[in-house]
């Protein structure tokens, strides 16, 4: 006798996080680059309506003038980085650290797929910030997570 | 045969959405409704919390290099029609007050409700307490290939959901 198994509907399933096991400063450039710790290859639950991409990292203004965090959030698609969304964080004049949480609502999806959080910074060098420490150089672990809202 | 199995889940009944379209709002003087913040959440009568999040991105006006805001989750009173406080600790203040600050994030909020039987309207509202701020514009981002988007909007999402304790 077979069985077929439904779960109910309007839950979270399939959690999947990125945890990484040692961290180092990060320092952005002017071209995107993909956050350490931030990649998760996920597949949707297959009642999935939605998916949620959560990623949070500290950061600090590199010289201690400005801040703006230039993040896009992307997936690999025959070998190419598709964007599904951008932020951007800025603060001026404000030389301190932040803990920076990004959450994204994804449509679901059929298939495992890449993400992968990107930063870069643009106005020049007063305007870029390192990642995983703050200002005393204490580092701090990012942390990405996903799941499924069926 | 098919069956649905027992879940004893401490989050459950998730509702998501996210804005299709949308244009960029400014905070003003009194309470406005935030765009895609309204909702009409069904709750069970064995909840503990509901939590009600809204994100999106603000940014600084043309106008002003700061500004703050305030908001406030809603519920609407069926036997006084009417919109009301969920509770008074259910309000948030967000953004910078020095003139050089030119604040822009992206942002999520968060809301404890206390649970309650049945059906029931909920809604972000939010009101300028100094400067200037938009709703759902970035200010700029800029894309994969390099090039600065100054005209780019955040679709804002809900994501509410009960919990058991």
């Amino acid at each position: 006798m077979s069985y077929i198994v439904k779960t109910k509907s309007n839950m979270i399933t399939d959690v999947k996080t990125s945890h990484v096991s040692s961290i180092t400063e990060q320092v952005p450039t002017t071209t995107y680059s993909t956050v350490t710790g931030s990649e998760i290859t996920y597949t949707p639950d297959s009642n999935a309506i939605w998916v949620v991409y959560d990623i949070q990292f500290t950061i600090h203004s590199r010289v201690s003038q400005h801040v703006g965090v230039y993040g896009a959030l992307v997936y690999e698609d025959s070998g190419s980085d598709v964007e599904f969304e951008y932020i951007f964080t800025g603060d001026g004049y404000n030389d301190g650290g932040y803990l920076l949480r990004y959450k994204f609502l994804i449509p679901a999806y059929s298939g495992a797929r890449v993400w992968k959080f990107q930063t870069r910074y643009y106005h020049g060098a007063s305007w870029a910030q390192d990642l995983h420490e703050d200002e005393d150089g204490n580092k701090y672990f990012p942390v990405a997570t996903m799941y499924s809202i069926t | 045969m098919s069956y649905i199995p027992y879940e004893d889940s401490s989050i459950f009944n998730v509702q998501a959405q996210k804005a299709s379209s949308i244009s960029t709002q400014s905070a003003s003087n009194s309470f406005a409704d935030l765009t895609s913040s309204d909702i009409t959440y069904n709750c069970d009568s064995n909840v503990s919390k509901v939590i009600y999040e809204y994100t999106t991105s603000f940014s600084r006006s043309t106008s002003y290099a700061y500004g703050v805001v305030e908001f406030k989750l809603v519920q609407y009173n069926t036997s006084t029609s009417s919109w009301e406080d969920t509770s008074a600790s259910n309000y948030i203040s967000y953004g910078f007050g020095s003139n050089t600050s030119y604040p822009r994030n992206n942002k999520t909020f968060t809301f404890t409700i206390d649970p309650w039987v049945g059906s029931k309207q909920l809604k972000l509202q939010w009101k300028l307490i100094s400067g200037a701020l938009n709703a759902h514009h970035t200010e700029a981002i800029v894309n994969l290939n390099g090039t600065i988007d100054t005209s780019y909007i955040t679709k804002p999402f809900l994501i509410v959901y009960s919990i058991k304790e």
